[in-house]
């Protein structure tokens, strides 16, 4: 009873910037999500620069190194290893700097494309109805009734793995999810007055769909593209550890941890940081998208508020 | 709702997921004829074009592809996936002799009971602790409980499940040595593989119970038990978890389908002899029937789940509309 | 039933030979996002045994939550309560949960404004209603719970109750959710039954029986009935006392007839000009300017005073207080005497 009153004074309100600002100060953990995904996305931008070493070269001076080793570089020079080195002797964190170039790019990438292919078809399916959402909406149930997993495994298996064979099948498998979202939504703006007015007003149903419909699924498209990326990476990280996601030697979260599996009796970091990689930055992205989610609702989002 | 509105819902949910079943099937199959002669896959290197030519016999790979097609089809419905030359044979093709086969369903089947056990003891964990956990901290919203369940809850959703059995196997059978590092048999055999996969499930769980309670907690009726002096942990235990059923249960049934595709990696690192690492092994040395047969008794176990899903909300809720 | 009651009773007679239920300077505030929001602002009654008070306001003048008070059903985060309500020894605002939990649905019972959505779509009827008894009854067995909800259902006139105990609520009209949420409430025998707009979401016929029915009820019983409602009509046929609410403060209260003779305050004297009224036919309907206020933006000295045709510069400045202009006879306005001479 209590909430209503609160959540109706809030329903009102529109969320501005300042709110925005207000409700993340509020909630520490997803303003250190916000601050480590910041600081994930330079690092992957800027790998290049900022990695002390090369993530490619063999040293046979330093395989094997325990995190805070010395070591002598192929140049001869003295290299210092803050989180050891791999079988190799390649710097741990010179690769995991490079890995996440590879799993950003791989989750970001598939995300922008599934989610933009999918909302349109969910909005031409939602919008138009009759057969085209009928024959949208059950291609989207039969992709949605086998596990992606499982597609991604045996289709990356038939082409090879890599990066953009990765991406064009997280492509194919996920657009669904973004399709279901997006024709529910759409569904229930349909028949509500403003767009009743547009269409009245004689708007092309472009317009109606891109200018009236589209901007009202941005925040529930916003939370499931974040979780999206979340789980792509995951998926990513277990298909390169199968053998059929990427390949060696790219440097990818998800091959150190293989690669690492093999030293687990010797060398505990070859698989600790890496994974600590992957764990981090997904717990952010879930972080991100279950604040997101709350400060969206104008149902939930008094409780930040107050 | 009749009995009789159930039988026939069912019979159109199993028809669908029949044809569902043969659609995917026939792609598979499809793809199967494109990944290079089986034949010379069994033979490698050795071998002559007369050696060549009776494998191909052998596995009628010589028949028109539309007859192959029909055999395969055929062989779904009996579910039988021809035999296969490579998995499990000790002996290669030798030259001249009969190439020494073996059925490929008896090797899939024979791993169905170890992803069984794993799958079940994985999902009752997982439940047994979500479900509480998630009531606890929706009776209690934005308090220091509810927020660490939250965090904790979306821990697990995080954790990449392999490095999380690895780091299991590191700690509890290497270095403290108190649970085998992998195999089967034991009821410890079993624990770490299922902690390390219950982690995610227990993470979605808990996330869905705790936000459909939070929704059902706001809807007026529980205003209205309240006022009627039913305590708050009663009204959340019965009234609002039989409501908030449905999306729990649809939860646990996605969950159960991502344990289902998790074990094929979590069976290769604990060396589980299931259905998940026989699939990893099939696709890596390219044994064509043996990835048709594993493919599609996990597609099976998928819709059978799926099946008993859409059940269970026909069971659940009283007004629920079967279409 | 007597081991429940005894001590309480004894205990709200010490505090007055006639008050069941004595509110005092009750006030609620909500915490929004923007800024804090006072929904009742210092309101004080008393309820007397087989009394039938009514509560008289517009949506958001804070009667409703005033009854979530009293009924506990108001959160913290984001309500504070201050002020007392007190039931018996208890004050209800202090009293940890388990205390007040006895109470609720016991002693004081609530009816809700929509009964189709107050009753839980999951669970059957019948289990709902013998509910109360395993709850509020230790030791009931399961089969007397059932047998006594299918009396409370016959006794609300639900035709052959006891089949209807297995049905779900969507099997049910709107007059027979809430002849449900009616057998609910008196099920424990209550002394004091709050009726929260019991009428409002249903259909004119219905309406009638509903009120016939809680009429009939508290003749039986006798227990004392505080009725919340935005409808002169059903106050003036259904209590005998009421309270005038505007925004989240009582303006006027008295006995009905008196107060519908002669009201003492411009915003009742308003509500009864906008009202249709047999006795006085040829008179024009006036329906009162302006908007009742939003919650967070309640005008500065009395808050009636921007709708008001007495509106002087005092009105503007000073809250009138809540007076006396004759004996039972309360009004706060500044001009009380000259609106209730007319």
């Amino acid at each position: 009873m209590a909430a209503e009153v609160a959540a109706g004074e809030e329903r009102q309100a529109r969320i501005s910037g300042r709110d925005l600002v207000r409700a993340l100060m509020r909630e520490p953990m997803a303003l250190l999500a916000v601050l480590f995904l910041f600081c994930l996305a330079l690092a992957a931008l800027f790998a290049d620069w900022i990695a002390p070493y090369d993530p490619l070269m063999p040293n046979i001076f330093s395989g094997r190194l325990p995190p805070l080793s010395e070591a002598k570089g192929m140049t001869g020079d003295i290299q210092f290893h803050i989180l050891g080195t791999d079988a190799l002797g390649r710097d741990m964190l010179t690769r995991l700097l490079y890995g996440a170039q590879a799993s950003v790019s791989v989750g970001v990438i598939a995300v922008a494309a599934s989610g933009t292919i999918g909302t349109v078809l969910g909005l031409i399916a939602g919008y138009y109805g009759g057969r085209i959402e009928t024959f949208i909406m059950r291609t989207v149930d039969g992709v949605m009734a086998v596990p992606s997993l499982l597609v991604a495994l045996f289709v990356l298996f038939l082409i090879g793995g890599g990066l953009f064979n990765m991406i064009l099948i997280f492509t194919f498998v996920r657009w669904v999810v973004y399709a279901r979202l997006a024709r529910g939504i759409t569904l229930s703006y349909r028949e509500s007055s403003f767009v009743e007015a547009a269409r009245a007003i004689g708007a092309r149903d472009s317009r109606i769909i891109f200018r009236h419909i589209l901007p009202n699924m941005i925040s529930p498209l916003l939370v499931l593209a974040t979780l999206e990326v979340a789980l792509l990476i995951l998926a990513e990280a277990g298909l390169s550890f199968l053998g059929f996601g990427l390949q060696p030697p790219a440097p990818s979260w998800g091959l150190m941890v293989a690669r690492g599996r093999e030293y687990l009796r010797e060398a505990w970091w070859m698989i600790t940081f890496p994974g600590l990689a992957i764990f981090l930055t997904t717990l952010s992205l879930n972080l991100l998208a279950n604040w997101l989610r709350t400060i969206t609702d104008p149902l939930q989002r008094w409780r930040w508020l107050i | 709702m009749t009995s009789n509105m159930v039988v026939q819902f069912i019979a159109r949910r199993t028809v669908a997921s029949i044809i569902l079943l043969v659609v995917v099937m026939s792609a598979v199959f499809v793809a199967d004829r494109n990944i290079g002669d089986p034949a010379r896959m069994v033979l490698g290197d050795t071998g002559t074009e007369e050696d060549l030519l009776e494998l191909r016999l052998r596995m009628g790979l010589e028949d028109p592809w539309l007859v192959q097609y029909g055999r395969f089809l055929a062989g779904m419905a009996t579910f039988n996936f021809g035999e296969t030359f490579r998995y499990g044979i000790s002996k290669p093709f030798a030259h001249g002799g009969l190439p020494e086969s073996r059925e490929t369903l008896p090797i899939a089947l024979d791993r169905l009971p170890a992803t069984f056990v794993l799958t079940s003891v994985t999902i009752a964990l997982s439940v047994l602790i979500a479900l509480p956990l998630g009531i606890w901290a929706a009776v209690r919203p934005r308090t220091l409980g509810d927020r660490l369940v939250n965090v904790l809850s979306l821990a697990g959703v995080s954790i990449v499940e392999y490095w999380f059995a690895l780091i299991l196997i590191l700690l509890f059978a290497v270095r403290l040595d108190w649970l085998p590092t992998s195999g089967y048999g034991t009821a410890a055999h079993v624990i770490l593989p299922a902690l390390a996969l219950s982690l995610r499930p227990i993470g979605r769980i808990t996330q869905i119970v705790r936000s459909a309670m939070l929704d059902e907690i706001a809807k007026p009726y529980v205003t209205a038990a309240r006022g009627r002096g039913i305590p708050l942990s009663r009204i959340a235990a019965i009234h609002a978890l039989k409501n908030a059923s449905i999306p729990i249960v649809t939860t646990i049934g996605d969950e159960t389908i991502n344990v289902i595709t998790g074990v094929i990696i979590i069976e290769t690192v604990f060396g589980w002899p299931g259905i998940g690492a026989l699939t990893v092994d099939a696709l890596k040395i390219r044994d064509v029937p043996l990835i048709e047969a594993t493919i599609f008794l996990l597609v099976l176990m998928v819709l059978c789940i799926n099946l008993i899903v859409d059940l269970l909300y026909a069971v659940l809720n009283p007004r629920v509309k079967l279409g | 039933m007597a081991d429940l009651t005894t001590v309480s009773e004894g205990e709200a007679r010490l505090v007055s030979a006639r008050d069941l239920l004595r509110v005092s300077n009750l006030r609620v505030r909500f915490q929004t996002p923007h800024g804090d929001v006072d929904a009742v602002r210092g309101i004080s009654f008393a309820v007397g045994r087989e009394e039938t008070v009514g509560i008289l306001g517009e949506s958001g003048s804070g009667k409703s939550v005033s009854v979530g008070a009293v009924m506990g059903l108001l959160d913290s985060p984001p309500a504070k309560i201050k002020g007392e309500i007190r039931y018996g020894g208890l004050d209800l605002v202090q009293a940890p949960i388990r205390e007040t939990r006895r109470i609720h649905g016991d002693r004081i019972a609530m009816i809700n404004q929509d009964a189709v959505t107050s009753l839980n779509p999951g669970l059957t009827v019948g289990y709902q209603v013998a509910e109360l008894f395993r709850v509020h009854r230790p030791g009931t067995s399961r089969g007397d719970a059932r047998r006594k909800a299918a009396e409370l259902l016959d006794r609300v006139k639900i035709p052959s109750a006891r089949d209807r105990l297995n049905s779900y609520p969507h099997e049910f009209s709107g007059g027979m959710s809430q002849r449900v949420m009616i057998a609910m409430a008196i099920a424990l025998e209550p002394e004091i039954l709050i009726a929260d707009e019991p009428t409002t979401a249903l259909d004119v016929t219905v309406q009638a029986q509903i009120m016939q029915l809680l009429a009939e009820l508290r003749e039986q019983t006798g227990m004392a009935l505080i009725l919340i409602t935005h409808d002169l009509g059903v106050v003036a046929e259904s209590v005998e006392k009421v309270l005038v609410m505007y925004a989240g403060q009582i303006v006027e209260r008295g006995p009905t007839a008196e107060i519908i003779d002669r009201p003492a305050h411009p915003y009742t004297a308003g509500l009864l000009a906008s009202v249709p009224r047999t006795e006085h036919k040829d008179r024009k309907l006036e329906a009162i300017k302006g908007a009742p206020p939003v919650m967070s933006a309640i005008p500065p000295g009395c808050a009636f005073h921007p709708r008001c045709g007495w509106c002087r510069a005092a009105c503007r400045k000073d809250a009138p207080e809540l007076t006396a202009i004759e004996k039972f006879r309360d009004s706060a306005c500044h001009f009380a005497t000259e609106v209730y001479r007319g």
